[in-house]
């Protein structure tokens, strides 16, 4: 069933109207028409119930108008909106808020602005705390509060508010990662109670996640709306020059190179998840002892060059470590990636360990690490950051995962004969699976070039190497 | 709304020491003031003290007055609401007049003790005082969303409606009796809603007389016109509130 029905929505703002005295002469028929700017032309968009809907797009898109006229905020100059149920009249979470009362006062300020009675709000009240976490701050004026907390506190009201379509702008940014993940739960759980998300953001990642369909914006068109790779897809080759991203095709393969992260899709399905294929590496301070850090690729920054259809090559500089990356990334067929890591070390650098990582997709069910094999348990840990549910470890070349539905079989292998291979269970970002090649020795790096990974990610494959041992 | 009634109240007064003993000192100053400045020009008292006079008509005014002023902002200092959060909008501008009403009961109740201590006595004409303060209601609210939909538009309202207030108050009986007013300029002077309202205050409140029927119908149907003028306007420019802010 459709429940939000955008026909040929056209908004137009005219840059010239801040002045009152223009702006009392363009309304008495002196309009200036070359300041006209169409915030949207002709947008037409379906949002189906119980499904979360994604809206992306560069700065300038629509984006942001779009929520303002399905929160009635604002009106279509021309179009037609039909909404079938109710809509949460809100498109910021702490726009409500009044810093100089408690936190309890505004949970029934807002709810009372949301449109709920005082006792509707009594009711839920004891909820909305808890969801926030915030039990011990209820009676402070929250102008004490920090920004994730009123995050927080918004989100908990807003998603309490019983609205059968709820609009998302940005707002997972603030909080920290165990809030982000109780978000993503509450939009499942929204999801199985038949209710619709319409969610805005920049962090692709999360989009793709999340999302069942995305609308990709800009400058006020609809540029493509489909399921969420292909959306990604076409956006990531928008903005096409931006030095660190990159897209290959290649028949069924869909490869998207963002920022040290490389999304491996098949046939239009999700293979990895959030960052893919990346590496990270456990380096200590220089100078400070006892201190390690977790460096992911995905904090370094990139630059792409496209040698040809089948091969890109990206180079990452990081940021706090005199270290740079070369990943190269060649495309034997649409079914076999070569992935190879080169890593240049400009002043010596200890390094604990090292890993090349496969973030895959939930979906899949059995692994197997050389001659051991099982499945990955339903449900994943959540008890910190860094606390991944270790399946198996051993000193394996490859590892394979399948799945008992359509996704297609994936192997993760090496060349090279000293690393450890472990399999992994986690939700350190939101429930995923990872596969990880990982140097466990540690030892300092003097200034050179060093190989750092060379291997391959096949896809579908693995029934024909099964056959032949 | 009411939630916003409660948010501007207890915003008003959380940080102060004094609390909302506040809404009382206001007026009690203010009359005393005037009272000094009668003493000082020596001007003869008559049967009824001056500061009872003053305090009759200052009362209903400055709630008047404080209801225009505040409310010339209730859009424009919502504007973060309004952008962003879908709601009935007359809801703002109406709590900031549900506010001064409610500062109006407040000085009221310290008039009465007055009364006794001046030996003036409380007639049964307080009865009106309902009546009145709906009128009081109509007038403001009218004038509030007529003036605060158009301040969203051209902020010098917000500059200029405090210093039209003060010509407002010379303009009304405040600070003198309606019978001071030359007999010529009469018919021009109670076209000012205000002064029949004032004036009405004064009536049941010092003189125990009833109010003057038809001046106060003429207020009323002012009032009437006022709301119904300033709500077809807020509709007319409420459309474009969230792109214009």
């Amino acid at each position: 069933m459709i429940v939000i029905e955008g026909l040929n929505l056209c908004k137009k703002y005219n840059t010239q109207n801040w002045s009152p005295f223009k702006r009392f002469f363009s309304t008495s028929g002196f309009r200036d028409k070359k300041s006209d700017f169409w915030a949207l032309h002709n947008v037409n968009f379906e949002v189906k119930q119980g499904s979360v809907f994604g809206v992306i797009g560069p700065n300038g898109a629509g984006k942001s108008t779009i929520l303002k006229i399905l929160a009635r905020v604002t009106f279509p100059d021309r179009g037609q909106l039909k909404v079938a149920g109710r809509i949460a009249p809100m498109i910021e979470l702490s726009a409500g808020f009044h810093t100089e009362l408690t936190g309890r006062e505004n949970i029934f300020l807002n709810g009372a602005l949301m449109g709920l009675t005082k006792k509707q709000v009594a009711a839920k009240y004891d909820r909305i705390v808890e969801f926030s976490e915030l039990a011990d701050f209820i009676d402070m004026p929250i102008v004490k509060y920090s920004s994730g907390m009123m995050t927080r506190l918004g989100f908990s009201v807003a998603v309490h508010t019983d609205a059968d379509i709820l609009l998302v702008d940005e707002v997972l940014a603030v909080g920290d990662e165990s809030f982000q993940r109780k978000c993503l739960n509450k939009f499942l759980e929204f999801r199985n109670r038949r209710k619709t998300v319409v969610f805005v953001s920049h962090d692709l990642g999360l989009v793709s996640n999340i999302c069942d369909e995305v609308m990709l914006l800009n400058k006020g068109k609809v540029v493509t709306s489909g399921p969420p790779d292909s959306a990604m897809g076409s956006y990531l080759q928008m903005l096409g020059d931006a030095a660190g991203t990159t897209v290959v095709k290649y028949d069924d393969l869909v490869v998207i190179f963002n920022n040290g992260k490389a999304m491996v899709y098949w046939k239009n399905m999700e293979i990895t998840k959030r960052f893919g294929l990346y590496t990270s590496m456990l380096i200590s301070q220089p100078g400070v002892k006892n201190t390690v850090f977790w460096n992911d690729s995905t904090r370094a920054v990139w630059k792409c060059i496209t040698v040809n259809d089948r091969h890109i090559k990206c180079v990452g500089e990081f940021f706090s470590f005199p270290i740079v990356q070369q990943w190269d990334l060649e495309f034997i067929s649409p079914r076999h990636i070569r992935w190879s890591v080169l890593m240049e070390v400009k002043e010596s650098v200890f390094i604990e360990k090292y890993q090349a990582n496969a973030m895959i997709s939930e979906k899949y069910d059995n692994w197997r690490c050389g001659a051991q094999n099982g499945r990955f348990p339903p449900d994943f840990t959540t008890r910190d950051y860094h606390n991944w549910d270790i399946l198996c470890s051993a000193d394996q070349t490859d590892m394979v995962a399948t799945s008992d539905d359509q996704q297609p079989d994936l192997q993760f292998q090496t060349d090279q004969r000293n690393l450890r291979a472990c399999v992994v269970n986690s939700d350190f970002h939101f429930r995923s699976r990872v596969l990880t090649f990982a140097e466990m020795e540690p030892r300092e790096f003097s200034p050179g070039m060093y190989n750092y990974f060379t291997g391959a990610f096949l896809i579908n494959t693995t029934q024909s190497l099964d056959n032949g041992n | 709304m009411l939630a916003l009634v409660r948010r501007e109240l207890i915003v008003r007064y959380r940080r102060s020491l004094l609390g909302p003993a506040w809404a009382f000192i206001q007026p009690l100053v203010l009359t005393a003031l005037f009272v000094m400045i009668y003493r000082f020009l020596g001007v003869k008292g008559e049967k009824v003290p001056h500061s009872l006079l003053i305090c009759s008509a200052l009362i209903p005014w400055s709630c008047f007055s404080n209801s225009i002023i505040a409310g010339t902002y209730s859009f424009i200092s919502n504007s973060h609401i309004i952008k962003k959060i879908y709601c009935p909008r007359e809801m703002f501008p109406a709590a900031s007049v549900i506010v001064s009403v409610i500062d109006l009961f407040i000085p009221l109740l310290l008039y009465f003790p007055l009364a006794v201590y001046y030996h003036v006595p409380i007639t049964s004409m307080v009865l009106y005082l309902p009546l009145l303060i709906v009128i009081q209601i109509f007038v403001s609210f009218g004038l509030v969303l007529l003036v605060s939909s158009a301040a969203v538009y051209g902020r010098d309202l917000v500059i200029g409606i405090p210093l039209i207030m003060q010509f407002w108050m010379l303009a009304s009986p405040v600070m003198y009796q309606l019978n001071a007013v030359p007999a010529r300029w009469r018919t021009i002077y109670i076209m000012n809603p205000v002064a029949g309202l004032v004036d009405s205050y004064r009536r049941i409140l010092v003189f125990g007389t009833p109010p003057d029927i038809g001046m106060l119908s003429r207020v009323m149907l002012a009032g009437v016109i006022l709301f119904l003028l300033g709500y077809a306007v807020f509709r007319k420019l409420e459309k474009n509130f969230a792109d214009v802010m």
